[in-house]
């Protein structure tokens, strides 16, 4: 199934391709997606994503279409022959 | 009918909130305050006070500044309002020494707030003022005749100021006078102000 | 008033000042296209009709002939405090050109390069720019007040504790406030005009206010009892009060610490928490069954607080008794000879607020039986602002935790905590909830995420060490000390432009001298309102719209309600079309954009940021208007009938709150920290982040329990160096922005302490120093020398000398405010380095010991 992947926010010093499609098989989930991701792009990537122990970190939002995932378990696609997932990083660039 | 304003130094906080929005009501030019806030200390340290208090025209019943114009210009209105009509006014300025509250106010000439020429707000409001006359506070008669309260009370943002009659004895500024131990300044000269105040 | 006959338009229209982040509700009134008076609007039920001065004096902002008219560019190349940039005017085409061209260049060679200065008084400018900082692909970014006039820590214990940004005294139940220098109710903080009403109506109602605090500022000269304190030491205070709570009269609030608290999870010999070997969550001991169990475990009756036990061959005691045991030593005897206020003060204050705390008592409120407890510890950027200020707002915290005087009738509220949303969208929508370990994260927070549960440690990634330090809530003091030297920190690049919205950095944060070199190699775009002194900084000038010029997206935030009466929101719509060239930068921004061919990323941010929801979300394939933008925010928050046009005639949406939303604590199943264990785990994990990266840092302060340490002005024993210097902030201006104002300026020059440095009377008296007289001030720490006139005073600490604000401007294009005498510029007295930084919070140290003698003096 092919995935479009589209990276936003504080990770254009890590990858220089924000936007691509990935063929995905069937029954991936959203952790398989992004290992996908970084093997596609760089492994610079997975310190901005990941935890060291795996989790996604807690700026990073996660869109499949136009709603939030909430686990990194949950499905790129639900039976459609073609997925759009968009991945936030937030930098949080002042306060105060 | 006699207005007047009662302030409470117990809420006051003396932000000077009623200084600069009286200013802005009024467009009074530079160096044309007619409110101010002052601090007074008391006591030794650790032990201090300091307390806020607004001044502004007493708005005497016995006005002194009246009985010194030459002109007539200085009038006590039907409400008890001290007034000024600066078509009568020639500047003499013997009412600034007369009145012991220190409240009038003399524009030489006209003046703007900065070296530029005025700006549009003091192009407009500068009209309802004249170089060569005294003028003070007149508890914002113009919102008076419009319902409305002076701009100072309506805006204190620690609502520490009441506006009334202070002939009507079930009013609120004859109320808070007579349950708080309200007072004026120098009660001694006999000039019987409006404005009172209560204990902080 | 006017001549009704000249008359063509009069009119009044709703909008919101934006001279500070109170945002109140204003009605402002035009005349022929003229802006002729300025007043609350009645309306809001948060200021209710009224202002403060600055609010009133909006008028002079507007019409100031110092404001920046059309876009600058500068001729001279040479940067300094005082060199004069050569200002040349450009148009509007010229100037965006040459700034997409610097952000493109740095976009495609490093977009982390890219440094956001912005400033709080804007809650609507700087927010969005922020997520054009986003897209662009920059972590870095910075409010300048974070420097001297913000809070740091503060707004970290707000997350962990309060589920909010800042924090309020109940002002409708609170009996009894303690309060540590901050001036809200009292021209300060958040929502000045709206607590100001509020405070004033609880003290008429009986509310006793004790102020501890250097100086007899404006809020303490309304207090009923004044407590003079050395600048620092707030938190001996505290901790000495904790003490006789805690070891004296035995006074804490058990149900609450067992329920709604950390205080009964075990704590083993390493100071961590003990955990369930199978599910990995913190154990407590039930005292019922004589056995340790997880905290979540259902079925619990009862949790021990005190006591130690014995599990599974581990010695373990409630991380409640871990604290009361720690503060054995910290007596009021102990702490008078830090703080000089007697030990009995320090006692009877304790017995005064554990006796007012009323432990177990309960009100009715909406039908609801909720726990009373109406005791308030308030505490701000004077308290907050030293060296120590992680382990010293720590204790000031739990004062009101150890009473149960947290988000409950009475006590301290977050300000805002819990909001279930308008009746008819439920929305905006965010509530405090348990996370990891049980403990309470915050359902919103302006910077997500919220700093519990802690981002992990990662090397230095952005130029002000948070990456490598997640307890700083929001902007980094060490911001300048990075920027200065990447190397040092191991930060792979070196910032090369400044996008600059409004912030006067230059003075505001700390040594200006030290500022201007870090800064001044930088390129820097900056939208003003005036040529201030960061100005003198800038590569290009364009000129901003102010607040009564421009539409904003959200003149609203967190803490731009009150915590208690009514929610509302209102509009910030232009009463006038922008003056001269003046372009509000919202929408420079979203050009900026379509230049910078951006739109698709910068959509896509939005629509997540800004949380809008379909169909209101952003299509990348058309291109939005500001004003359609804003239309849609509204749309996605309030529904299909109150967009911007129902805003706009409106002026403000209001409903009631709930008590839920008020008194949040009751409801929620979350528990807070009064034992701060992961700050031990991840002060380990920072010092071995920066040993692994060769950074040199002193990761010491990361405690789980509170302490007082001195900074280094109360070591300080220089010969002549014997007061300290601190500032304070009073209702006539806003920070550094509003000097300029001639109405302002008028009122302050009537009353001596606006502009001048408040010295104890005697011990002017000892060096020489009459009322009025021009004192230099030098400071220890970085040598600098500032003048002001002496206001002599009873009502100071004999220690202590007290600026007013932040005036002592400089810039030549300040007209009023660049005059001698207007105020003093205390941030020349405070040293940039990370030695006057508290390392697990990045908040910077604001007291420093001075040398004052009369101006001429030998």
């Amino acid at each position: 199934m092919r995935v479009e992947v589209r990276f936003y926010g504080f990770v254009r010093d890590v990858i220089t391709n924000t936007a691509f499609s990935l063929e995905m098989p069937a029954g991936s989930n959203l952790r398989d997606l992004l290992s996908e991701s970084i093997k596609n792009s760089s492994e610079r990537l997975r310190d901005r994503l990941f935890t060291s122990s795996g989790d996604l970190e807690a700026n990073v939002q996660i869109f499949v279409g136009a709603t939030q995932s909430t686990s990194l378990e949950e499905a790129v696609a639900d039976g459609l022959e073609s997925s759009d997932v968009r991945i936030f990083v937030l930098s949080a660039t002042a306060g105060g | 009918m006699r207005y007047g304003m009662v302030i409470d130094l117990k809420k006051c906080i003396g932000c000077t909130g009623c200084a600069v929005v009286c200013k802005a009501e009024n467009a009074t030019p530079p160096g044309i305050v007619w409110l101010r806030v002052i601090k007074h200390e008391t006591g030794k340290y650790p032990q201090v006070r300091r307390v806020s208090i607004p001044l502004q025209c007493m708005h005497c019943a016995e006005p002194p500044c009246m009985a010194v114009c030459p002109t007539g210009a200085t009038t006590k209105r039907p409400d008890g309002i001290v007034d000024i009509d600066a078509q009568k006014c020639v500047g003499c300025r013997y009412c600034m020494v007369a009145c012991p509250y220190d409240q009038r106010f003399f524009l030489a000439h006209e003046r703007y707030y900065f070296q530029t020429g005025p700006t549009p707000f003091e192009e407009l409001g500068y009209r309802r003022h004249q170089a060569g006359v005294v003028s003070k506070c007149n508890f914002c008669a113009p919102r008076l005749a419009q319902g409305l309260e002076p701009a100072c009370a309506a805006n204190c943002m620690a609502k520490a100021r009441t506006f009334g009659d202070l002939d009507d004895t079930h009013s609120e500024v004859s109320r808070l006078i007579r349950d708080r131990g309200g007072y004026q300044l120098y009660p001694e000269l006999g000039t019987n102000p409006s404005v009172y105040y209560l204990p902080p | 008033m006017f001549d009704v006959a000249r008359l063509q338009e009069d009119v009044w229209i709703p909008t919101t000042c934006g001279l500070c982040y109170s945002v109140c509700a204003l009605k402002v009134h035009r005349v022929n296209g003229t802006v002729v008076k300025i007043e609350g609007n009645p309306d809001s039920a948060t200021n209710r009709g009224r202002l403060c001065p600055r609010g009133v004096s909006g008028i002079m902002a507007l019409y100031n002939p110092d404001r920046v008219d059309v876009p600058l560019k500068r001729t001279n190349p040479e940067k300094g405090l005082h060199a004069d940039p050569g200002w040349v005017e450009i148009t509007w085409e010229e100037a965006l050109e040459t700034i997409a061209a610097r952000l493109n260049k740095i976009r495609e060679d490093d977009p982390r390069k890219l440094l956001l200065t912005g400033t709080v008084t804007t809650q609507d400018e700087v927010p969005f720019a922020k997520i054009f900082a986003m897209a662009f692909g920059t972590p870095n970014g910075w409010n300048s007040g974070a420097g001297n006039h913000c809070g740091t820590a503060e707004h970290l214990y707000g997350a962990l504790l309060h589920a909010s940004w800042s924090k309020q005294p109940d002002p409708d139940h609170c009996r009894y406030l303690l309060n540590f220098g901050t001036a809200s109710g009292f021209g300060s903080y958040y929502c000045v005009t709206a607590m100001a009403q509020r405070i004033g109506e609880a003290r008429v109602r009986g509310m006793r206010h004790v102020a501890i605090d250097p100086f007899l500022s404006p809020s303490a000269e309304k207090a009923d009892e004044w407590i003079p304190i050395v600048p620092g030491t707030d938190a001996a205070f505290a901790m000495a009060m904790l003490h006789v709570l805690l070891h004296e009269l035995n006074i804490y609030d058990a149900e609450y610490l067992k329920h709604h608290t950390n205080g009964p999870y075990l704590i083993g010999a390493d100071g961590l928490y003990l955990r369930d070997p199978l599910k990995g969550v913190p154990l407590i001991w039930n005292p019922v069954l004589g056995t340790a169990t997880p905290f979540d475990a259902p079925g619990i009756t009862d949790f021990a607080l005190e006591g130690e036990f014995n599990v599974n061959g581990s010695r373990a005691r409630p991380a409640f008794a871990c604290l009361k045991e720690h503060l054995t030593p910290f007596t009021p005897e102990w702490a008078e000879t830090i703080t000089t206020v007697p030990a009995a003060t320090i006692r009877r204050v304790a017995q005064e607020f554990g006796q007012e705390a009323r432990i177990g008592s309960t009100i009715v409120l909406d039908g609801k039986t909720l726990p009373y407890r109406p005791v308030a510890v308030t505490y701000f950027k004077g308290a907050q602002g030293h060296k120590n200020a992680l382990l010293s707002c720590m204790a000031l915290e739990l004062l009101t935790e150890i009473v149960g005087a947290s988000n409950v009738p009475g006590g301290l509220l977050g300000m805002n905590s819990c909001s279930l949303g308008h009746p008819d969208t439920d929305r905006p929508k965010w509530i405090p909830h348990a996370g990891r370990d049980g403990l309470m994260v915050s359902g919103y927070w302006p910077n997500p995420p919220p700093p519990y549960p802690p981002k992990e440690v990662k090397k230095p990634e952005s130029i002000d060490l948070r990456s490598m330090i997640p307890t700083c809530p929001g902007s980094s003091g060490a911001l300048p000390v990075v920027m200065a030297d990447p190397e040092r920190f191991k930060v792979p690049y070196k910032i090369e432009m400044n996008f600059h919205v409004g912030a006067n950095y230059v003075m505001t944060f700390a040594d200006p001298n030290a500022i201007a070199e870090t800064f001044k190699d930088v390129f820097q775009a900056s939208f003003a309102l005036f040529l201030d002194e960061s100005t003198y900084f800038s590569d290009i000038v364009v000129p901003a719209a102010s607040y009564l010029e421009r539409l904003s997206h959200t003149a609203d935030w967190m803490s731009s309600n009150v915590p208690v009466g009514e929610w509302c929101y209102h509009v910030r719509q232009p009463v006038v079309a922008p003056i001269a060239q003046r372009r509000s930068v919202c929408e420079v921004l979203l050009e900026l954009v379509e230049r910078l061919k951006m739109r698709e990323e910068f959509y896509a941010l939005v629509n997540v940021v800004l949380n809008l929801t379909d169909p209101y979300r952003l299509d990348p394939g058309q291109c939005f208007s500001w004003e359609e933008i804003v239309n849609r925010r509204y749309k996605s928050l309030f529904g299909e009938a109150r967009g911007l046009e129902w805003f706009k005639e409106h002026g403000v949406l209001k409903w009631p709150k709930k008590v839920e939303e008020v008194y949040w604590k009751p409801f929620s199943h979350a528990r807070v920290p009064i034992y701060f264990e992961w700050f031990k785990t991840l002060g380990t994990k920072v010092e071995g982040m920066a040993q692994n990266t060769g950074i040199d840092l002193d990761t010491s302060a990361f405690q789980p329990l509170p302490e007082w340490r001195p900074c280094r002005s109360h070591k300080e024993n220089s010969d002549g160096f014997d007061l300290y210097a601190i500032y304070y902030k009073f209702p006539m201006q806003t920070f550094s922005g509003t000097y300029d104002n001639p109405w302002l300026d008028e009122v302050c020059n009537i009353e001596r302490f606006a502009y001048g440095v408040a010295i104890n009377a005697e011990t002017a008296r000892r060096k020489g120093i009459a009322e009025g007289d021009w004192m230099e001030i030098t400071s220890v720490s970085t040598g600098h020398t500032v003048r002001g006139r002496a206001a002599v005073t009873e009502g100071i600490h004999p220690e202590v000398i007290a600026i007013a604000g932040c005036g002592g401007h400089w810039s030549k294009y300040l007209s009023v405010a660049s005059q001698e005498g207007k105020g003093v510029c205390f941030e020349w007295l405070m040293p940039v380095g990370l030695d006057n930084v508290d390392i697990p919070s990045l908040t910077q140290d604001l007291c420093v010991k001075v040398k004052v003698a009369k101006a001429g003096a030998a």
